[in-house]
């Protein structure tokens, strides 16, 4: 005796929202709650301080001014610069540069850079150069603000003997010094959270779905008589419990 | 392993304790379904059987016993599910029973009081094994004479998958009622209980859906 295999159908996923939608929306609370939690613990502060050098060629012929071949020279050397900046040399000079300023003027409140590695020091700094400009913007990124505004101006002061010696027939002018930082917030809790929800409910909402199209049962009476066709449904009791009232 | 994760349904309303007019609808449509399969038959003897344990097919034929003596039909409901470790509770007296009356003692069918024209035969006291008893010619010869006073019976039987109890006293039955728990009933099991009944040529009357 042959019966009827159960046939899925859109019901079937649509079903699951809405019976289930509240574990579905408890799903995505939970996850969301636990990715706003987990956001909150990596939420870090750190400041922000720019300065400027400016990149000049060293003129063979004093009489007749920057030519354009040096113009174009020292663009290229600017361009080198930021390339080859972030070495030794400099970190090696920036860390002799402060160690002089702390014992210099000790009210300025010098860091010690012995607390920061040379790689960490070197995360710190960035530089660009726009493509055909003889400029060079330094960034720090630092944990402090009077750090990253101190190895700013440390690393421009110290650009020329770092890289000059490397590159060599420039001079690094600075054109302006790095102020007060600008502090930013990486604050990622309300795009976890949201990523958290979102994985939350879809995860909840497949093992529903998968738990469904596992399930075996006669669901209704209707499905009852489809199974067995050829078995007459005499009729469905409702979903009264004993002791219930009407 | 997911029937594992499932809750056996708790114990249906009961139409002689339930005020609920769905269910008594869905009782008397039900009944009238029945009804119209057993036209012409004197004196039918219905089962009422479910492919597992805890589908409740007891309260099932209780309620269709009492649905039917409510329409003024004398009807006497017999418990013949003699492997459950409790009866339902209008079929759980001490007196003898079924078993007695199969053991050739003439025990008199028991009245209830808040139905005039319901009988019950209770199981009784179970000496030897139930399939040997329901299969054998004593049962069908004790339905006979109860047939006379009344004009329908309701045998509540065990589980068709459970016990070959069901399937040996189904040629005694002029139908048998399947009842099937919606969301727990599995599916391969209804399967199996169909096939059962099939086998040995049972006359399948239909199926009752319990929701959950």
């Amino acid at each position: 005796m042959k019966l009827k295999e159960r046939r899925i159908g859109l019901n079937d996923f649509l079903v699951v929202i809405r019976k289930f939608y509240f574990l579905i929306i408890a799903g995505a609370l939970v996850l969301g709650g636990a990715g706003w939690l987990t956001a909150s613990r990596s939420v870090e502060e750190n400041y922000t301080a720019s300065s400027m050098v400016y990149v000049q060629t060293v003129s063979t012929d004093m009489d007749i001014g920057t030519s354009s071949t040096e113009t174009a020279l020292a663009r290229a050397l600017a361009a080198s610069c930021v390339t080859v900046m972030k070495n030794d040399a400099l970190v090696k000079n920036v860390r002799r540069y402060f160690a002089e300023r702390r014992e210099d003027s000790p009210e300025e409140n010098w860091e010690d850079l012995s607390v920061y590695s040379d790689s960490a020091l070197l995360g710190m700094i960035s530089a660009y150069n726009e493509a055909n400009r003889q400029d060079i913007l330094i960034t720090v990124t630092a944990p402090t603000p009077s750090l990253a505004a101190h190895l700013a101006n440390a690393v421009a002061g110290e650009l020329e003997v770092s890289v000059v010696d490397v590159i060599g027939n420039c001079m690094i002018l600075p054109v302006s010094a790095a102020g007060t930082a600008t502090r930013n917030r990486v604050d990622a809790r309300r795009s976890t959270a949201l990523t958290g929800a979102l994985l939350g409910a879809v995860l909840v909402y497949v093992i529903l779905v998968a738990i469904r199209l596992c399930d075996r049962t006669l669901r209704r009476g209707e499905e009852a008589e489809d199974y067995a066709a050829w078995l007459p449904l005499l009729g469905t009791v409702p979903n009264e419990r004993e002791g219930e009232e009407a | 392993m997911l029937h594992l994760l499932k809750k056996a349904p708790a114990m249906p309303a009961l139409l002689l304790s339930s005020d609920s007019p769905k269910l008594r609808e869905a009782y008397n449509r039900i009944r009238t379904n029945l009804d119209a399969r057993l036209r012409g038959i004197a004196c039918p003897v219905v089962g009422v059987s479910s492919p597992g344990e805890g589908e409740g097919a007891a309260a099932c034929c209780e309620n269709l016993a009492v649905s039917f003596a409510r329409l003024g039909r004398r009807v006497l409901l017999i418990d013949a599910d003699l492997r459950a470790e409790v009866p339902p509770a209008l079929l759980s007296r001490p007196e003898g029973g079924l078993c007695e009356r199969l053991a050739g003692e003439q025990v008199l069918p028991l009245s209830v009081e808040v139905c005039d024209t319901l009988w019950i035969l209770p199981r009784g006291h179970a000496e030897g094994n139930p399939t040997d008893l329901l299969g054998g010619p004593a049962f069908l010869q004790v339905l006979r004479s109860l047939a006379e006073g009344y004009d329908m019976m309701f045998v509540s039987l065990p589980s068709v998958n459970g016990y070959a109890d069901a399937c040996a006293a189904s040629s005694a039955m002029s139908g048998m009622v399947l009842a099937v728990a919606a969301g727990y009933t599995d599916r391969r099991r209804a399967a199996d209980a169909l096939n059962a009944l099939y086998n040995v040529r049972a006359t399948l009357l239909g199926t009752v859906a319990v929701d959950r």
